[in-house]
């Protein structure tokens, strides 16, 4: 049921005392106002917090069970964080009132920036972008300025046929035309294809290393030489971050821009979608053309720094998603030096034990040690009539929330993958009960296969139809009053 | 755990070798322990000043009461630490609550589709000159120049390389977008389309309706900015005036300012666009017994399925912040909406008045009808306002760079003064006291 199915005229849960009447508001707009609004559900205070709270029961997160989505790093998400990161002192800051008033939070962003730095091996940073696709388009605005600038002939990007789809479409959103590089047999770039590709029209490439299954390219270093050397620059997808704190860094490795997804590797939730952060980090010679204003500090003051002529602009009306960067300010400053490496160090142990274990029954798409996520394969079980997809189901009877399933689309002979990231936050039983878990299924899949196909069975919901919704396009309350 | 499955933590990571590692560790301090990093937080947080009870400062960031059970509700867990609602039979407690606030979005815009948010305003603006550009193909669009400058800034960050050329608007002796200016950019070539922001920088109600029929005589899409969602109970937007499509921030629905950010970015547009708007979208469906249930949908627009041809590589958004809202309307309700934003316009013209009587400040903009924010001229310097408002809590109105709005004679400071229902009775007399 939906709150305007449990609407009843009259009620109301707000307090609040007005010292004005809607007639004198509305007296002064007399042009322009619209008729009082009828639309939005009228509850009492305590059927709001039930709708809600059971709402959010039915929801699976972190704090609920394992969620061992792959490339999405479900790590835990620590709660001193969130408690510190509603501090009023913090929220109520008004993003323009005077830069003296704000200083706390200047220095908090300064901090968090030069920590990011260091991680990263990079000189310089922004916090203005919202999410990981909002950092990646970022990244590539400011590759696209610096080409402009200096080889205006470089219009091209080149991405692994592995990337997320964020990368394509972020490169495309900058202006760029996209070249697909495929993978070689060991799953990393393709190096006969990349020489062949990387020429003069070519500004950057579009790396995740460790990449999308899990695996470090060991050819980083020559793919970096072989780039720069032809002119273009790097660009690193953070996304994987996890796998590398304190182990080796992406500045060291040649990359000139660097997003970070603090959603993922420096533990802030997720949020059901949302809100991240992403940062931008890159080499001297590209800070010229971060965007717009940038946390500086002078004579021991925290200023906001916009005098930067060479700047892509701004990313959006303020400085970032400051209660996000907050969150992993409190994480990078608890987990110290060897937090963050002993976290990235788990992540990988987790990964690769939970790859032995599972490979009897799901081979892995490569036979050889995964960083900190693996892709393992469930093709075989089509003799049963069973795919990925009613695995992935079944889980969720079992109380897991399924791995990324279907991704990455390649290479060819992993159909029916899924992406396990464990993260470092969880525990050996935990982990073995979830592979016990997917040992099982696969038991059933052979001699119960129709448990699979009609699963989940304990979900709040059973499978939902997707073309249904498709067809019958009901994206709102109107929608369905106007299809009764 | 190693030892079970036969391997060693440094053959794994022998694939690093031969490129350059961490030596040493980062140089990074010792980590810290709860108790010791709450201890760190205060003496950060002590750097800032003290919190005030209103703001008369607003330019795109608007602080607003948020009931109790806003923060409470939206914050729970199962909200909070799930992911993007891939599997939707785990996660009908975001997919139902993104549903419900695309329901008060298409209702409060008087549009017919709303997506599950963007990141802010500005950035949703860009977008939905992008979209523009890919429905029209006009490689120019003109933009009203009163619409807040950070988004003008976004949107000219967002088009610059796809040669899409921006011109700007002129704003009239009114306040309001010159309707003869608009008419003559309109004419000069295509474009695929005009942004209009209202009430717009300096607090001016734009005339929406006059400037949707003039950009639809010249085949552009319209796009119509809110400033600020309170606005939404009190003013027109939407079918109702012409609009393509609505955008803009909601942070104004409970939540905090947050220094700017996270905020909310709202897109609404028209059915007929439901190919080509960006962002995620969540539809009713039925699970296998028939049962009502929700799922993300309008998918093959998206960038895991498009890639490259996506409609926009947006992947996460600020789905979290779209609950709060929704919660947030839900909260106060139909009436109680109504009557913040009757508040928040009668507040400003309380303070207006108080303002004016003092004889140190004048409007810029004489006849224009406004919400909860305007242009006003001064005679007092910045350092003089921000030292007699020293003593009462709030945050001063927020300056004007010189040459945005014509010179009022012996009042050479301009400042964007902005009201809400914070600005009790009692607190905007001390504000009036301390400026007189």
């Amino acid at each position: 049921m939906t709150l305007y199915d449990k609407s009843v005229a009259g009620r109301c849960a707000f307090s609040f005392s007005f010292e004005e009447d809607d007639a004198r508001g509305e007296s002064f707009v007399p042009d322009y106002a619209r008729a009082s609004v009828k639309s939005l559900p009228e509850v009492s205070e305590l059927d709001l917090v039930r709708h809600f709270t059971n709402l959010a029961r039915v929801n699976y997160g972190v704090d609920t069970g394992f969620y061992p989505l792959g490339s999405c790093t479900m790590k835990y998400n620590p709660k001193i964080n969130e408690r510190l990161a509603a501090d009023p002192r913090l929220t109520m800051r008004h993003p323009l009132d005077d830069v003296s008033e704000n200083q706390g939070v200047l220095q908090m962003e300064y901090e968090l920036k030069e920590s990011l730095e260091e991680i990263t091996g990079m000189d310089d940073f922004t916090l203005q972008p919202a999410c990981g696709a909002h950092g990646e388009l970022t990244g590539m605005l400011i590759i696209h300025a610096y080409m402009r600038d200096h080889d205006p002939r470089r219009t091209r990007v080149l991405i692994p046929d592995s990337a997320h789809g964020t990368n394509p479409a972020s490169a495309s959103m900058a202006g760029f035309q996209v070249v697909t590089v495929p993978s070689d047999e060991r799953g990393g770039v393709d190096m006969e294809a990349l020489d062949r590709l990387m020429d003069d029209t070519v500004a950057a490439i579009m790396l995740t290393n460790p990449n999308t299954v899990g695996l470090f390219d060991e050819n980083i270093t020559r793919i970096a030489e072989l780039v720069h050397a032809r002119g273009g620059l790097l660009y690193y997808d953070g996304a994987n971050l996890n796998a590398l704190m304190g182990l080796i860094r992406p500045g060291d490795l040649g990359f000139d821009v660097v997003h970070l997804n603090l959603h993922k590797t420096f533990s802030t939730p997720h949020g059901g979608g949302g809100p991240g952060a992403a940062p931008v980090g890159v080499k001297q010679f590209l800070a010229e053309y971060l965007p717009v204003p940038i946390v500086v500090r002078r004579d021991g003051q925290y200023a906001l720094d916009s005098d930067r002529p060479r700047s892509i602009g701004r990313m959006s009306a303020f400085y970032g998603n400051t209660t996000v960067l907050a969150r992993a300010f409190v994480y990078i400053r608890m987990m110290g030096r060897d937090g963050l490496a002993a976290a990235s160090r788990a992540a990988v142990i987790n990964a690769n034990y939970v790859k032995k274990l599972l490979a009897p029954y799901y081979p892995p798409a490569y036979d050889r040690p995964v960083m900190h996520e693996t892709v393992l394969s469930a093709k075989g079980y089509d003799k049963y009539g069973v795919s990925l997809l009613d695995i992935a189901k079944r889980l969720m009877d079992y109380g897991y929330h399924p791995p990324t399933i279907y991704f990455p689309h390649f290479p060819p002979h992993a159909e029916e993958v899924m992406m396990i990231e464990p993260t470092e936050s969880e525990s050996r039983e935990t982990l073995d009960a979830f592979c016990d878990a997917l040992i099982q299924i696969s038991k059933e899949a052979q001699e119960q296969p129709d448990l699979l196909l009609s699963a989940p069975h304990n979900t709040v919901v059973t499978r939902v139809n997707e073309t249904y919704a498709a067809r019958h396009l009901v994206t709102s309350q109107r929608d369905k009053k106007e299809t009764g | 755990m190693l030892d079970r499955v036969g391997l060693r933590f440094e053959d794994i990571i022998s694939c690093v070798q031969g490129n350059a590692c961490v030596e040493g560790g980062l140089r990074l301090p010792d980590g810290l322990t709860e108790d010791e990093m709450v201890q760190e937080w205060d003496l950060l947080m002590s750097h800032n000043s003290a919190s005030k009870k209103a703001s008369l400062m607003g330019g795109g960031a608007y602080m607003h009461f948020v009931p109790a059970v806003v923060p409470h509700l939206a914050g729970q867990p199962g909200f909070v630490t799930a992911y993007t609602p891939y599997q939707p039979e785990l996660s009908q407690g975001t997919l139902q609550s993104l549903f419900e606030y695309q329901s008060f979005i298409v209702e409060l815009t008087d549009m017919e589709l709303s997506n599950c948010s963007m990141y802010d305003g500005a950035s949703s603006t860009a977008e939905a000159m992008l979209m523009a550009h890919r429905i029209k193909h006009a490689p120019r669009i003109l933009a009203a120049d009163n619409v807040n400058p950070a988004y003008l800034a976004t949107v000219r960050t967002y088009i610059e390389p796809h040669g899409i050329a921006i011109e700007t608007v002129a704003t009239d002796e009114s306040g309001q977008v010159s309707q003869a200016d608009l008419e003559r950019l309109l004419s000069a070539a295509p474009c695929s389309a005009v942004l209009v922001q209202s009430p717009n920088y300096f607090g001016i109600i734009e005339d929406l309706s006059a400037l949707g029929n003039l950009v639809h005589a010249h085949d552009a899409l319209f796009v119509e900015c809110f400033t600020e969602a309170m606005a939404l109970g009190l003013l027109k937007y939407g079918l109702g005036t012409g609009a393509d499509v609505v955008v803009g921030d909601a942070q104004s629905l409970g939540l905090p300012m947050s220094f700017g950010g996270p905020h909310l970015g709202v897109f609404a547009t028209l059915r007929k666009f439901n190919r080509e708007f960006p962002g995620r979208i969540v539809g009713e469906s039925v699970d296998t017994e028939g049962r009502q249930a929700y799922v993300m949908t309008l998918r093959a627009r998206e960038q895991d399925i498009r890639r490259e041809k996506a409609t926009s590589n947006i992947c996460s958004n600020h789905a979290l912040n779209a609950i709060t809202a929704a919660v947030y309307l839900a909260s106060v309700g139909q009436a109680g909406f109504r009557s913040l934003a009757c508040e928040n316009a009668a507040k400003l013209q309380k303070l207006v008045r108080g303002l004016e009587g003092t004889g140190r400040f004048s409007r810029v903009f004489k006849s224009g009808a406004v919400f909860n924010e305007m242009a006003l001229a001064s005679s007092l310097t910045p350092d003089e306002l921000r030292a007699r408002l020293a003593a009462v809590p709030v945050i001063p109105p927020l300056l004007l760079p010189s040459g945005m709005v014509p010179v009022i004679a012996g009042m050479p400071y301009s400042y964007l003064v902005c009201a809400t229902e914070l600005l009790k009775d009692a607190l905007l007399e001390q504000v009036i006291a301390a400026l007189s």
